[in-house]
């Protein structure tokens, strides 16, 4: 939006006529653009704002006062608050439920529904809710409708129904467009863009740091900006606009407006977000800024007056009322009575008059402490003012039509008749970003409001919300903390270096002004210096303590949350059931858990838990609430943030996908799983055993070793004598962890004398780096690893054609002489690509395993394509190898393998050097230890016995069912009654013709030609189950004649 | 090998199907953009675009695919006092040194990368068991020209623009949640390598957030640009 520079009102500025009746000239602060108006319309009534305008700001000047219906009650809700901080105002705006309309930029073409209504919120049918009070007191949802519980669902759901705020359609996407996320690092953040926060971040840019302000209002200046009060000679609106320019001149200073914070997490991570305006390129940007240093100045607001049907439409806060008239020009009334508890609400009632609305009453509850100029501006302008008195009632149905004031000693009451009531009862500082900071927060008896007690060294805090309300002293504390936290980070080591600003550092500011203390002279003099005159200026001001007016009750409710319908009664209540703690009857009555969080309620309810205490004897200060983030709820979509999902592609993907390639993710990897629709894999089985097939096996991990103590690391690594090790060979072996439990497996080769290859399962190959150090951490070899698993893509010929079609492609002698089984060779394929040649047998068959650069890696896959071509070669995926390496007994790290067994209970004990005790093989000791303990857990191959599988239900279409019928991976073996053991991978062979598998079962029913009973739920009713006979785990061509052919 | 192909009418789909394809122009590049080149090249078996038709009207940033430069993994106990490639290593982790067309990073106690990026034929390193040809492990991504701190923005929370720290330098981190090698040598030029697997996501995950700041596909020739300004301006060794 660009109508957001003061001024912008070309109306208030010549005195032409406003754009509506209830606009109004308000002169230079104003924000909205009259000359650019803005049709939307509410509940399907056209109307029209202008650039600038919030819905509720246009609403308002379009003349709606109720916007919603309250949670519990259904009580008409207007505008209350101006900037979120309670739920009045929350509706659905293009169909996207619970939008906050004070803080919602208005766009061409809006749509407006009003919320938790029936109807015309004006006539909503539910408003006579209200009346029924009594059946809803604080936590009745807690004790009614429980008994019999069986009726608890249908009140349960009622309830929900009647109380919902809002309705989301599933099937619908809500506001697309982009939603970026964007990380940032400074050395200072500031939090507010108030003329503190504006000078905070000038004083540490002047010293080279890097500065980022974060503003949620799409403008700065804090509540400066739209006050015309004189200071110095000059309105407070044209110093925090010049203020502003200076900061976005400012080089080293990102100012982020429409930018809330929404917490501060560890090391000084600030997350915000930023609505996008017409200009951006996003509708919501997510903000991680890293950050030396924080400044918290985010300002104070509102603290509520409750009295008796404080929610009327038509009551409002001053700082709404104020910033409706100098903001948007949109007048808030035309008669009003004021109760307010701080200077700035009599500032207000100063300035609304003077913008043409009739002030009949100022009332204030403090007994002293007024301004005595804005005491006689008052007396001039002929409205009468009464000290220690406060609005006790407002008056009216569905709008305010009247109000009563009371004096705190019981005199009154007066009665006035007024279509708005601006009330408050002080001020509280915005304390949500204190709290996610983990300062320590204490009640201050002066300033009545939360103050921080301790902070983190790396926090500091300035502004309004330390209490101050002089300008001056407002833009020093601003400056010292800036200051602070300059000296901070230099403290910590961050040069005040002029270089990064092009100019020179400070006088002065070069060295640190005692050893040790690392703050340079004129720092800490500047230092000094904003102190001193921060202390010559007026300090915080006196609050008051009071939080109601007088006679609260009486048949009226006096709200203490209006988001959950929360009155001044249910916290009685709460006290009386025993919840007389905030925390309690926070959670008991649903205080400040609605969308306002603790904005609004927070500090009331305190206040009132304490006066309760007094009353009672107990506690007696307010005690704080936690604060959680988010502070500002950023849309869910923001923090799911870019839909990437940036995974590791082989570089074979492309060709396998032109090959009809279903793939699936595999850890980081995305592999092709399938080449048909068929789940068996019939054809790609078939075609391995009986011609020739060709597997893309590249994310298989691979790695060098060197250095004259990679042998060491090898031994200690693995589990086998890596002496024998030899070149031109691949030696299969395995690693265990601590626990003797299998890790990994792969082939080593040794290529030079301190030099080997050596290949691990594609899971484990972004581990193994830290795998061997870890293990050899203390040893201080010499040895280095290089994982080059991306550098070589890996190609899997396999199948008793495999050599004929590898010899159509190369001269190098692949005959089984010259290349034998487990062997490994350098060989060149085609125009003269050097490939590493393994020839490996994980599926049971003739295979060649090529090792290829994976730039070449598409060249060579199109050379075996085109020799296999003449021999009808086909692709296979992952789940056909996993079917031919199970036929031949061949275990998955993790299939056929878990935290129960370890190496010798898989069958791979075979693999161990036990002889071995001088390199200290990981696993060695727990292997020794536990390999022939009785009642392990072993590893057996089972036929399932023809005819013995049945199943209930449909079991072909179950999710989760095996083709051809029985139990699948994972089913329960069974035995008396009792799980014995569990399936690990099992399938109808098409090879062998009958059902194979491998379990893992007790070593009492591990015994060959023991029977299993495998059961298996399916769910809804479905189960599978049938019996097998223990047979040895080789399945397929048990002597390994085909492999070695 | 090399030739260069100055078609006008390269097709739409990306380098691979730009111009006539040498015989040996069988390597691959993990990145593959979707946009036209205008101008190819054929370079030890890669197929190198050096520039895109759109670069003309474009002054905002550029992602340029450099995977086709040579790079090697050296490693050593002490590496601090060798020479590899006759290169002298940079005395603290973290640091650069550009010698001419090589960079040599320093990683950490016992290893540096070094990136041939000059227009001079790679060399050969000596048959030392310590070097480890890479060029095929990674892909090699190249951020050119204006906003390029924008861009980085939105992909990464590394301090890659620290102005405490003097250019070029190294940082070892994540860039969209993959790990990077990244050398920062101007606000304009920043390369970063990665596995090649994530290569192809990565560029397309870039470009996608990118965009926000208006990158786009470029060719080689505007890295060469870019790096003989940083290289000009920044300290050598």
């Amino acid at each position: 939006m660009t109508a957001h520079r003061p001024g912008a009102v070309a109306a208030a500025a010549d005195g032409s006529r406003p754009a509506s009746p209830h606009r109004l000239p308000c002169g230079s602060t104003c924000r909205v653009d009259l000359s650019r108006p803005l049709s939307f319309d509410f509940l399907g009534r056209p109307m029209t704002g202008f650039a600038g305008d919030t819905v509720a700001s246009a609403l308002y000047a379009n003349g709606v006062r109720i916007f919603s219906r309250s949670l519990k009650y259904h009580r008409p809700r207007g505008l209350y608050s101006i900037e979120g901080e309670s739920a009045t105002t929350y509706m659905a705006i293009d169909g996207v439920p619970n939008e906050c309309a004070e803080t919602t930029e208005l766009r061409a073409g809006m749509s407006v529904r009003a919320q938790n209504v029936r109807g015309d919120p004006k006539t909503d049918r539910f408003g006579f809710i209200g009346a029924f009070e009594r059946l809803m007191p604080a936590g009745f949802y807690y004790r009614l409708g429980h008994r019999p519980y069986s009726l608890w669902p249908l009140f349960q759901n009622g309830l929900r129904r009647m109380a919902g705020t809002g309705v989301l359609d599933p099937r619908r996407e809500y506001r697309p467009g982009v939603r970026a996320e964007r990380y940032l690092n400074v050395d200072v953040a500031v939090v507010g863009g108030g003329t503190a926060g504006m000078e905070a971040a000038l004083a540490a840019a002047e010293r080279g740091l890097r500065v980022c302000v974060f503003e949620r209002r799409p403008w700065m200046g804090g509540h400066h900006a739209w006050r015309v009060r004189e200071f110095e000679g000059k309105p407070l609106w044209q110093r925090a606009s010049e203020l502003e320019a200076r900061v976005r001149a400012t080089e080293n200073v990102r100012v982020l407006t429409r930018s809330p914070v929404t917490g501060v997490w560890g090391e000084n991570l600030v997350t915000g977000f930023t609505v996008g305006g017409d200009d951006d390129p996003f509708r919501e940007c997510h903000w991680e800024c890293r950050a030396r240093t924080v400044v918290v100045a985010a300002g104070c607001m509102d603290r509520p007056l409750v009295f008796n049907h404080n929610d009327r439409p038509g009551v409002m806060q001053p700082g709404a009322a104020w910033r409706l008239a100098r903001t948007y020009g949109v007048s808030p009334g035309k008669v009003a009575v004021v109760s307010v508890g701080d200077d700035l609400g009599l500032e207000a009632a100063v300035d609304l008059t003077r913008l043409g609305v009739e002030v009949r009453a100022v009332v204030d509850s403090r007994r002293r402490g007024h301004d005595p100029a804005l005491l006689e501006e008052l007396y001039d302008l002929r409205i009468p003012f009464r000290s220690r008195w406060s609005a006790s009632r407002a008056k009216g149905g569905k709008h305010v039509t009247g109000c009563d004031v009371w004096g705190m000693s019981g005199i009154g009451p007066n009665s006035y008749t007024c279509d708005l009531v601006v009330a408050n009862a002080g001020a509280q500082p915005r304390i949500g970003v204190l709290a996610t900071v983990k300062a320590k927060l204490g009640y201050c008896r002066h300033t009545h409001s939360y103050q921080p007690v301790e902070l983190p060294d790396d926090v500091f805090v300035a502004g309004s919300m330390t209490g101050l309300r002089d300008p001056g002293s407002i833009t020093e504390s601003g400056r010292l903390a800036g200051l602070r936290a300059a000296a901070f980070c230099r403290r910590q080591g961050t040069a005040l270096d002029a270089r990064r600003i092009g100019r020179a550092e400070p006088a002065g500011e070069a060295g640190p002004s005692s050893p040790g203390d690392n703050c340079p002279p004129a720092l800490s003099a500047a230092i000094e210096k904003a102190t001193s005159t921060l202390a010559s200026r007026p300090g915080p001001v006196a609050g008051t303590g009071i939080f109601r007016g007088q006679g609260i009750g009486r048949g009226a409710k006096a709200f203490v949350d209006l988001d959950e319908d929360g009155t001044y009664k249910n916290v009685v209540e709460s006290a009386a059931q025993g919840f007389d703690a905030p925390e309690l009857a926070k959670r008991f009555g649903g205080f400040g858990l609605g969308p306002g969080q603790y904005r609004v309620t927070g500090q009331n309810l305190a206040m009132i838990m304490a006066a309760m205490g007094l009353d009672s004897g107990k506690a007696t200060v307010p005690a704080p609430t936690t604060v959680r983030p988010p502070l500002v709820p950023p849309s869910l979509a923001t923090l799911a943030g870019p839909p990437h999902d940036v995974h590791k592609r082989t570089p074979l993907h492309d060709e396998q996908t032109a090959r009809g390639a279903i793939f699936r993710r595999m850890g980081p990897w995305e592999r092709a799983r399938y080449f048909s629709e068929d789940p068996s894999c019939r054809d790609e089985i078939l075609g391995v055993r009986r011609n020739v097939g060709l597997l893309d096996s590249s994310p298989l991990g691979k790695f060098r070793i060197f250095g004259p103590d990679a042998l060491n690391a090898l031994q200690r690594v693995y589990i086998s004598d890596m002496r024998k090790a030899r070149p031109g060979r691949c030696m299969y072996s395995a690693m265990c962890n601590d626990m003797g439990q299998l890790m990994d497996d792969g082939v080593v080769v040794k290529e030079s004398e301190n030099g080997y290859y050596f290949t691990t399962s594609s899971a484990r190959a972004g581990t193994t780096v830290e795998w061997f150090r870890y293990h050899t951490r203390y040893d201080g070899w010499d040895y280095h690893l290089v994982n080059i698993t991306d550098v070589l893509g890996s190609l899997n010929l396999a199948g008793p054609n495999a050599r004929r079609v590898l010899e159509r492609v190369t001269r190098d002698d692949v005959s089984n002489d010259a290349f034998p089984y487990m062997g490994v060779r350098r060989i060149t394929v085609g125009d003269g690509v050097e490939v590493r040649c393994l020839r490996l047998g994980f599926v049971g068959e003739l295979s060649f395993e090529l090792h290829v650069p994976s730039s070449y890696c598409q060249y060579v896959w199109g050379l075996l394509v085109d020799a296999g071509a003449d021999f009808g070669m086909q692709p296979i995926g992952l789940e056909a190898q996993n079917c031919l390496r199970a036929e031949k007994g061949h275990i998955i790290i993790g299939a056929e393998s878990e935290q129960r067994v370890i190496l010798t209970d898989i069958g791979m004990g075979w693999m161990w050097d036990r002889r071995d005790t001088a390199s200290k093989k990981v696993g060695a000791p727990a292997l020794r230890a536990c390999a022939e303990q009785p009642g392990r857990m072993k590893l057996v191959g089972f036929r399932v016995d023809e005819g013995s599988g049945s199943h209930r239900g449909d079991l072909e279409a179950a999710p989760g069912a095996q083709p051809g019928g029985g139990p699948g991976d994972g089913a329960v073996i069974v035995a008396d009654g009792e799980v014995v053991g569990y399936v690990c991978t099992t399938r109808r062979s098409e090879t062998l013709g009958w059902r194979y598998g491998m379990a893992l079962v007790r070593e009492e029913h591990a015994a060959r030609g023991a029977g299993l009973n495998i059961y298996e739920n399916l769910g809804s009713g479905r189960k599978s189950t049938c019996s097998a006979t223990v047979v040895a785990p080789h399945f397929y061509d048990p002597r390994g004649e085909r492999l070695r052919a | 090998m090399s030739g260069r192909d100055e078609s006008a009418a390269a097709p739409a789909g990306g380098i691979a199907r730009t111009g006539p394809i040498a015989p040996t122009a069988h390597r691959r590049s993990p990145v593959v953009f979707d946009a036209n080149p205008a101008t190819t090249e054929v370079r030890d078996g890669w197929t190198v675009a050096l520039r895109y038709r759109h670069e003309e009207q474009h002054a905002g940033p550029l992602l340029v695919d450099l995977s086709h430069r040579r790079r090697w993994d050296y490693q050593d106990g002490s590496v601090a006092t060798q020479r590899p490639m006759d290169l002298p290593v940079p005395r603290e982790y973290g640091q650069v040194g550009v010698h001419g067309s090589l960079v040599i990073n320093r990683m950490n106690r016992t290893q540096v990368a070094i990136w041939h990026l000059g227009d001079d034929p790679a060399p050969t390193p000596p048959p030392e068991t310590a070097f480890t040809e890479i060029t095929d492990g990674h892909c090699m991504l190249a951020f050119v020209g204006p906003e390029v701190p924008a861009v980085l923005e939105h992909l990464t929370s590394l301090d890659l623009f620290d102005p405490a720290r003097a250019t070029p330098f190294l940082t070892q981190g994540p860039v969209l949640h993959v790990p990077c090698q990244i050398v920062t040598f101007s606000s304009d030029l920043v390369i970063m390598t990665l596995a090649r697997g994530y290569g192809e996501m990565f560029a397309h995950a870039a470009l996608h957030s990118g965009a926000l700041a208006g990158l786009r596909p470029g060719g080689e020739d505007a890295f060469k640009r870019a790096f003989a300004r940083a290289t000009a301006t920044s300290a050598c060794g």
